[in-house]
């Protein structure tokens, strides 16, 4: 039923991004969209167009998973799900976007953001 | 059954003490669970992820085993971000049996876990079983004067099925601080996302929406905000530009209101007493 | 054969893909070499203590890896063997003088360790039986001394750590929380200080020069005749 980038994030999530006509509520409600290069409104139209593109942007690894978005979606796509279905897609391949020898002061953050990060942002 | 989680053993046990201390005073006996693991922080959404759920579903069946021990099975955390993943946990392998089967037969040296398994968040408990009117009895030193502006962060109150209270507003915390005597300042920041992890990857991310969080709270007019997550602590305090306006814990606060301040560390205590206009001790 | 040798039960393994019959009762390294092979890597103490001859092993139709010391561990018909004489690791340099001994100073050193997913794969091959698992939590959970009272008899072998899907090198924290453990936190033995002291002050350098300057015949002497207990 659905193509490409879709289809793989169908398998990932269950989530039909079809269902979504753009109303930017995610995008306006995110907290840190103003960092983002691709907003997520727009992520999910690169998924709706099969636009590769899209796993290069900054925006899969600055999403916190807050669950804004999800919240207050009016069609109940679990966008935050979506995101991090593009995130494990690039993270299956092995990519590693931090490396946590390189991190400064890492022996005074509390755990769980090392932990969280481990488990984002590492293959 | 109490899960402390990583943080609160090492960077955060002043969360651990206070929210300890107050329990008791409340007449709850929290005991540590046996041989707990970390829990994973955050629970990775791809739905045919298993090796990522393990670390949670193994805390779950020791709580279970403790659970039979003790014939309670309710395991409270701390942690906004551990409620978070084990609750979630939970009721992912409530419905999805096929997921449990496979977990259960990885963890072959473990017991099955049965899905029995209750995850509260200490607020809850706070305002389920004891009540407030309780808190309110309890409270000796009402904190006049204080302008609180509670802080929820993302994890405890989204998604919305296991979220301890309306995600879009929120109700608990500002009764809470009522019922300890303080005033509770609803600023619209109060539900936004502290940004998490982020400062592992990149520190000024943090420091910027820390930033913007705490011209919020001050320009509604708190002089003090309080958290429930040891993340949400940390990235707050991150030190930026403006003057800071203390962040403390919300137990510290119930653990001052409640007479029982020796238990806080003594920072945090000269803070919330020259704030009330006490004599510094 | 003569009446009284007893025949000599041979089992069936497999070194690398190819079968050999080997007598059942040989450790692993002995079955090996009586095929032929000769051990210039992967072998140490042959008594189990040095942790060099891991060995990865399947048993017949049994799906499960096992691991053990290729030392220590007999036959059995149906071994599939692979030697891992060595296992890839890096440590970072640091200076144990400058270090505190907690366990944000390993997590620091090491903050892989916090990739742990639990999936207790370590404490499932270390041949040990280790709780392996367990140790690396306590150092998440900030509990330095039950790291090192859990990895006390680690012998560095390296199995858990090639097997770890978080790519942690156990062997290597575990000797950083020992070190640290031994060097800051342990009580000191009395005794080792005062003979140290004595050593440094010279009481048993005149045996000791003694000792040199005899002959091998009057060496062979003193200790043929030494006190033994029986």
């Amino acid at each position: 039923m659905f193509k490409g980038l879709a289809q793989k994030v169908y398998e990932l999530t269950g989530e039909n991004v079809y269902l979504c006509f753009q109303c930017g509520i995610c995008s306006g409600t995110c907290p840190l969209v103003s960092i983002m290069d691709v907003p997520p409104n727009q992520v999910v139209r690169m998924i709706q167009l099969n636009m590769e593109d899209v796993l290069d942007s900054n925006t899969l690894w600055i999403c916190a998973s807050c669950y804004n978005c999800t919240v207050r979606c009016p069609r109940g796509i679990d966008t935050a799900r979506v995101i991090n279905a593009l995130r494990n897609i690039k993270m299956r391949k092995g990519l590693y976007v931090v490396n946590l020898r390189k991190v400064p002061e890492v022996g005074e953050m509390p755990q769980i953001a090392l932990v969280a990060a481990s488990r984002k942002l590492m293959g | 059954m109490y899960f402390p989680g990583c943080t609160l053993k090492t960077t955060a046990l002043n969360y651990e003490e206070s929210a300890l201390a107050v329990a008791r005073k409340m007449g709850i006996d929290l005991i540590e669970l046996d041989r707990w693991n970390c829990c994973g922080a955050v629970l990775n959404l791809a739905i045919d992820s298993v090796i990522h759920h393990i670390g949670a579903v193994r805390d779950l069946v020791r709580a279970q085993e403790m659970g039979r021990k003790l014939n309670d099975n309710r395991l409270v955390t701390l942690c906004s971000m551990c409620y978070n993943v084990l609750k979630r946990v939970n009721e992912l392998l409530k419905i999805d049996s096929e997921k449990l089967k496979t977990i259960n037969e990885f963890m072959d040296e473990e017991e099955n876990y049965e899905c029995g398994i209750e995850v509260l968040h200490f607020i809850e408990v706070v305002r389920d079983l004891i009540g407030f009117e309780k808190v309110r009895e309890l409270t000796v030193k009402p904190l006049n004067g204080l302008k609180v502006a509670p802080f929820y962060g993302c994890t405890l109150l989204r998604p919305k099925e296991i979220g301890i209270d309306n995600p879009e507003n929120p109700t608990t915390l500002e009764n809470l601080l009522e019922a300890i005597g303080a005033e509770a300042i609803k600023f619209p920041h109060r539900i936004k996302c502290c940004s998490a992890y982020n400062v592992v990857y990149d520190k000024k991310i943090a420091v910027d929406r820390a930033l913007e969080i705490r011209k919020a709270a001050n320009r509604w007019g708190a002089n003090v905000i309080a958290t429930t997550c040891p993340l949400c602590q940390y990235n707050l305090t991150l030190p930026s530009r403006r003057p800071s306006i203390p962040v403390v814990y919300f137990t510290e606060l119930m653990a001052y209101a409640f007479g029982i301040e020796n238990v806080l560390n003594p920072e945090v205590r000269k803070v919330i007493s020259s704030l009330l206009g006490e004599d510094v001790k | 054969m003569s009446n009284e040798e007893k025949k000599i039960k041979m089992v069936k393994i497999y070194i690398m893909g190819k079968m050999y019959e080997v007598p059942e009762g040989l450790t692993i390294m002995k079955a090996m070499e009586y095929a032929g092979y000769k051990f210039i890597r992967g072998c140490g103490c042959r008594g189990g203590f040095c942790g060099a001859c891991a060995t990865v092993y399947r048993i017949g139709n049994d799906y499960k890896l096992y691991t053990g010391l290729a030392c220590q561990t007999t036959v059995q018909e149906g071994m599939y063997l692979v030697q891992i004489p060595f296992v890839p690791a890096e440590k970072p340099k640091y200076d144990i003088e400058k270090l505190r001994p907690t366990a944000s100073t390993v997590l620091s050193i090491f903050p892989e360790i916090t990739r742990c997913v639990a999936c207790n794969t370590c404490t499932k091959s270390c041949p040990q039986n280790l709780e392996v698992m367990d140790a690396i939590q306590s150092l998440i959970r900030g509990n330095l001394i039950k790291a090192a009272e859990l990895s006390f008899d680690c012998i560095a072998c390296g199995i858990c750590s090639i097997r770890c899907p978080a790519e942690i090198v156990h062997y290597q924290v575990f000797q950083l929380v020992r070190r640290l453990y031994g060097k800051y936190l342990s009580k000191k033995a009395k005794h080792l200080e005062e003979r140290i002291n004595e050593i440094l002050q010279g009481k048993y350098k005149e045996e000791l020069e003694k000792l040199t300057k005899m002959s091998i015949e009057e060496l062979k002497k003193l200790y043929e005749s030494r006190e033994i207990e029986t």
